[in-house]
């Protein structure tokens, strides 16, 4: 079955003074997905973002939900909201009239301000207190309110928990999911942590030193590369409990009276518990570290 | 569009330079005729000679110097909000981002020598209160020779302010903006005397109210030039804007 998908890109390219930034981007996001954009500082990330946006040059094509930009891109636009790097506010007015501002532009109804702000919980702000006082996590829902304000089926935010306090990342996680799972919006969302994606994401791309080095759903993030699951072990008797994982056929190593157990299934700790138990040797430690997404991560971009 | 820029510029120091500009010339004129009057030197006085010397004053560097501060603050407001990114994403096309925000400068422009002329208007008036037989209002009402004179100025403020919003399109800083206007209108002062064989954009107000053959009426050569400077700085700006321009 072929799948529709709101932003589809072929081959991206982007030079700057003869340096490649960005090379042969051909990103999928699916719609109604949450697609996390990962990388490190500098990889490419923004910049892969203002050219989908049409804001820099380049080569590549873009496609938004099935239409190539730049042909209907006023349209196309009306349906997308986006955050690039910092909120784009002006620092003299106050929430409201930065939010009237885009409502005129977008031509749309002005309850809309008021139900925004609720969104982002920045109706307690004064209406007449101008932004240029607010703190930067306040600036950065303010920023996450225009993107949200033309109701969008695609919403493309970099980097947009910068700024906020843990609390305001989980209203901000329960926000974007609640967003996806009840109105279908696709969320494109950038981050150099995978930590404070995955527990947001259905999709996951990673780009590194400009170039697309994984994209595939998040659960087949932890198939790839070398890092596996494995079982760390502290016995009364580790030389009789080495026997029992010789007889288990599992394989291990000893350092410093630590047993480390490698590429083993979850299912696998009962019976090894259950033998190391009956041979009436005491477990002082036992630990379970399953294969790691944040090591995943950094061996894609390492390698 | 326009009423979004209107809101922008609201509580900026953009309306004060406005507001304080268009009076101070008018307010200069008022006191000195007051000053020649009450020294019994010249109590006669016409509306349009006075409004005359109120484009003479504006034209040294009041007039030039808001139409360099107009633009670059108009720019400024996008480039220190980082909003250019925000508004070239947005469902509206180029064409009308750029014309909204000439429009306003356009309307910057035109605002400062209207309400030049109402403060200009009123400090007269109290004039004549003032001085009933100064005969201000016993002759006809000059409109053609003071629209004449307006449009003339109108023409060269234009130039400058145009030529200042393009400039702003590729100097995203707005001291540096305000430098070299400064250095301009300087530079135009110092060679105020060339300026009838060469053109220079930032003295076209001084050359138009002071040098200009065609006196206090009629458009002269120089305006002419000033329109051609305001159709190329026009035409390319928009280019470069639709083609070029990323924020």
């Amino acid at each position: 079955m072929q799948r529709n998908f709101a932003i589809e890109t072929e081959n991206l390219c982007y030079s700057f003074k003869g340096q490649k930034i960005i090379d042969n981007i051909s990103l999928k996001v699916p719609e109604n997905s949450i697609y996390g954009f990962l990388g490190p500082n500098g990889a490419g990330k923004t910049t892969t973002i203002k050219q989908i946006m049409g804001l820099l040059p380049g080569s590549g094509i873009v496609k938004f939900f099935g239409e190539t930009i730049p042909y209907n891109k006023i349209e196309v636009h009306s349906r997308i909201g986006s955050l690039i790097e910092t909120p784009s506010l002006y620092e003299h007015l106050s929430a409201e009239d930065n939010l009237n501002i885009s409502v005129k532009l977008r031509r749309l109804n002005r309850s809309r301000v008021q139900e925004v702000l609720q969104l982002v919980k920045l109706t307690h702000v004064h209406s007449y207190k101008k932004v240029k006082h607010f703190s930067l996590g306040m600036k950065q829902r303010l920023g996450i309110a225009l993107a949200l304000l033309p109701n969008p089926k695609l919403l493309i935010l970099d980097e947009p928990v910068n700024g906020l306090d843990p609390e305001g990342i989980i209203d901000m996680r329960e926000l974007l999911i609640s967003l996806n799972r009840e109105v279908g919006t696709t969320i494109f969302i950038s981050s150099h942590l995978l930590a404070e994606l995955e527990k947001m994401v259905s999709h996951v791309g990673i780009i590194n030193q400009g170039k697309l080095v994984y994209q595939d759903e998040l659960k087949n993030l932890r198939h790839v590369g070398e890092v596996q699951s494995k079982l760390t072990l502290q016995t009364s008797n580790n030389a009789h409990a080495e026997l029992i994982l010789a007889e288990l056929n599992q394989n291990y190593t000893v350092d410093e009276n630590v047993i480390t157990v490698h590429t083993i299934e979850k299912k696998q700790l009962g019976a090894i518990s259950r033998a190391i138990i009956a041979a009436d040797i005491d477990i002082y430690h036992l630990m379970f570290k399953e294969k790691d997404l944040e090591e995943n991560f950094m061996y894609l971009i390492n390698r | 569009m326009f009423s979004i820029e209107v809101s922008k510029i609201k509580n900026t120091a953009l309306m004060w330079f406005l507001l304080i500009g268009s009076l101070l010339i008018p307010l200069a004129v008022a006191v000195s005729v007051f000053e020649e009057a009450l020294k019994n030197i010249n109590i006669h006085q016409e509306w349009g000679s006075g409004w005359y010397r109120v484009l003479r004053g504006s034209s040294f560097f009041t007039a030039p110097m808001i139409m360099v501060l107009i633009p670059s603050f108009v720019m400024d407001i996008e480039y220190r909000s980082s909003s250019w990114k925000y508004l070239l994403t947005l469902p509206v096309t180029r064409q009308s981002i750029f014309h909204s925000k000439l429009l306003i400068c356009i309307l910057g422009c035109l605002f400062f020598y209207l309400s030049s002329f109402l403060a200009y208007g009123i400090a007269m008036s109290v004039y004549w209160f003032y001085f009933p037989s100064s005969g201000l209002f016993d002759s006809e009402f000059p409109i053609l020779q003071i629209a004449i004179l307006s449009l003339r100025m109108i023409i060269s403020s234009i130039a400058i302010m145009i030529l200042h919003f393009g400039l702003s399109l590729f100097i995203k800083n707005l001291i540096y903006n305000i430098g070299i206007g400064v250095f301009g209108i300087v530079l135009g002062i110092l060679t105020f005397d060339w300026n009838m064989k060469f053109y220079f954009p930032h003295s076209s107000c001084l050359v138009s109210m002071f040098k200009s053959s065609a006196g206090t009426s009629a458009i002269t050569r120089y305006e002419i030039i000033s329109i051609v400077l305001i159709i190329i700085s026009y035409l390319s700006s928009f280019w470069f804007f639709r083609k070029k321009f990323r924020g």
